[in-house]
């Protein structure tokens, strides 16, 4: 399977769509956490070290871009996708210049969330090894 | 002669007799006091048992009793090769090593009435040097030199020169008006930064039991200094406290040369009674770790050190039952606490000359980098970067102390709630990142529970890896306590990780405050 063993990190705050999406994910083979705010997302990520993370931007207390920015002062390297309704451009652009890896529109189809992920994972495990190689 | 383990030493403050180390040296003249810090000097130096002299015992008869080996003149073989000198019982020589022992030799003894021969104990095993350097030290110990930095370390830190500020600048008024009518508020690292002096704790090693306690007994003197600063500056006697600011800003840079990862220790204060001086000292430590990673110069530490101490003295304004109210504050009174930061300047005035960036801090240091602070609502280019990081430092020792109304958090959630917050463009980033370089967000000092299950606490941060701290492993998987600590540097296990953090009562360790240090 193509998500075989991998841990992903689910912060979402409609908790019917979190519950799906690791109901999916852990379909594929992996091993999922959801939360449902973002601090939360913070704690999860800093204690167990997902190999990426999905990131709703509307959520209660500490929002998405807040948790982005704040994963990104310690954890540099995780992928993070970014799942919103809220999908203009400036939308868009806001997550990334935040640290988002990738935006992806909600509701998003199975396929290409299974693809996105997959691609992000490949993406970083690649500049993981070229930064080892360098040492 | 009397044994006795250097474990079981306890304070005497007239020695009745020498004390001697099995080298035959004496450490400790009759008369003289053994203290803890002497103790701890003695065990620092690896000896593990002493000599006590006993009354009317002749020293150089106890010294070749601990020196050399007795052997039975029978116990010679004639013809044979010496392989070390033998002496007689007064210390004469009387075979070289090397000689061929003659076949009359035990019997012309025996005629001279001897029947014991001796053999010196090699150096290696009786290690003069060791104790040559270890009564150095003792005499340091007396003589008081047990500061937390070598003497030449803290007078060269008092001798460090601060730009004063100006007559016009410790008037509240005048002082406010210029604050505010800013469009920029800039200062940047001096040439020599101060961290260069500063040793990582991988160079440095374990901290020395004598090391501790000096840390332990510099941390009451500046808790007790702190207090006494601000009961002066309460009475309105502020002209005669600038030297004893000087002091606890001294022996905090001294501290953070020394080891800084100790020094952090006391910005995770419990003590509800004495909060203004504990959270005073806190601050202070606090801030000036986090001055040294963001490359300032040691004046610009010192007088870091002194707006972070200063920084709440308007608190002593405010109505004491406001202050220590144990409920949720009413807006009014709420009020009254956001104007200490003004109450603060007006005492800065009964101080005649003060660091010129001190005021900044005192009337700065509660704005957020987004405007939504007080007094005056500035966005972070009109804050001085010092107030930013004394208020940076406010916050985490706040979270981490025990408050009347609540119980102290954890030292990770007060890294987060800083890292939440620079999320929330509340503080400025580059604050909290000079902050975890030195802290980690696994903060130095709290107690971790690990991938494996066993538990550590976090001795020193890696600037390289904020999340890979090192540790000193107290419990094993089973959370059975281990009989040393044993140090983990997680940068170089990377297979392990931190997957909770942890109250020092979850694991079943000894009441050691600086365990794993």
């Amino acid at each position: 399977m193509r998500l075989d063993g991998k841990k992903i990190l689910v912060a979402d705050d409609e908790i019917r769509l979190s519950q799906l999406l690791a109901m999916f994910l852990g379909e594929q083979g992996a091993i999922v956490e959801t939360v449902h705010n973002g601090q939360d997302a913070f704690r999860a990520a800093t204690m167990h070290r997902p190999d990426a993370i999905i990131m709703d931007l509307n959520m209660p207390g500490v929002n998405g871009l807040e948790a982005i920015r704040s994963l990104r002062m310690t954890l540099s390297d995780t992928p993070i996708l970014v799942l919103t309704g809220y999908c203009t451009k400036e939308h868009f652009a806001q997550a990334l210049e935040a640290g988002a890896t990738k935006c992806v529109a909600k509701p998003p189809s199975l396929a290409t969330l299974t693809d996105t992920i997959s691609q992000l994972l490949e993406d970083a495990e690649e500049k993981n090894n070229s930064g080892e190689s360098d040492d | 002669m009397r044994e006795v383990p250097v474990n079981m030493l306890k304070p005497i403050a007239k020695l009745p007799v020498a004390v001697l180390h099995k080298s035959g040296i004496i450490i400790l003249q009759a008369n003289e006091e053994l203290n803890d810090d002497v103790i701890a000097t003695i065990s620092d130096s690896g000896t593990d048992m002493v000599y006590f002299a006993e009354a009317g015992e002749r020293i150089d008869e106890l010294r070749r009793e601990l020196t050399h080996v007795a052997l039975p003149l029978t116990d010679l073989t004639p013809g044979e090769s010496l392989t070390r000198s033998l002496y007689d019982n007064s210390g004469q020589l009387l075979l070289e090593e090397g000689t061929a022992i003659p076949s009359n030799f035990a019997a012309s003894l025996q005629r001279r009435g001897m029947d014991t021969i001796y053999f010196r104990k090699p150096p290696e095993q009786i290690e003069p040097a060791v104790a040559r350097s270890l009564r150095a030290d003792i005499e340091k110990v007396h003589k008081g030199e047990s500061d937390v930095a070598p003497k030449e370390v803290i007078e060269q830190l008092e001798k460090i020169e601060l730009k004063m500020a100006d007559a016009d600048d410790l008037d509240a008024a005048k002082l406010e008006a210029k604050i505010n009518g800013l469009d920029k508020i800039e200062i940047k690292p001096g040439k020599d930064p101060f961290e260069k002096q500063i040793k990582t704790a991988k160079e440095r090693g374990p901290a020395t039991e004598k090391e501790k306690r000096n840390f332990t007994n510099a941390i009451e003197e500046s808790l007790a200094d702190i207090k006494t600063i601000y009961t002066t500056l309460a009475d309105g006697g502020g002209r005669s406290i600038l030297p004893l600011i000087d002091k606890v800003a001294t022996r905090a840079l001294a501290g953070l040369i020394q080891n800084r990862e100790l020094l952090m220790l006391c910005g995770t204060t419990d003590s509800p009674e004495e909060y203004l001086a504990t959270h005073s000292l806190a601050m202070t430590v606090i801030s000036v770790n986090i001055g040294t990673c963001l490359s300032y110069d040691a004046a610009q530490i010192k007088s870091l050190a002194y707006g972070a101490m200063l920084s709440d003295v308007g608190m002593l304004k405010v109505p004491k039952e406001i202050v220590s109210k144990n409920e949720k504050l009413s807006p009014s009174e709420y009020a009254e606490i956001k104007r200490h930061s003004a109450y603060g300047l007006d005492l800065l005035q009964s101080i005649s000359s003060i660091p010129e960036e001190v005021p900044y801090v005192v009337y700065q240091s509660h704005e957020r980098a987004n405007g939504s602070g007080y007094p005056c609502g500035k966005k972070d280019v009109v804050v001085h970067p010092f107030a930013r990081i004394v208020g940076a430092s406010d916050i985490y020792t706040s979270v981490c102390a025990k408050r009347p109304y609540r119980d102290a958090k954890l030292p990770y959630e007060a890294m987060e709630q800083l890292v939440l917050m620079c999320g929330k463009r509340l503080l400025n980033p580059n604050i909290i990142k000079a902050f975890l370089k030195c802290n980690s967000m696994f903060p130095v000092g709290s107690f971790v529970r690990l991938s494996d299950g066993s538990g550590a606490r976090v001795v020193a941060a890696n600037p390289e890896d904020y999340m890979r701290p090192m540790l000193s492993l107290l419990t094993d998987t089973d959370n059975n306590s281990l009989t040393e600590p044993e140090r983990l540097d997680l940068l170089e296990n990377k297979d392990i990780t931190v997957t909770q953090a942890i109250y020092r009562n979850d694991m079943a360790i000894p009441d050691d405050p600086m365990i794993g240090f």
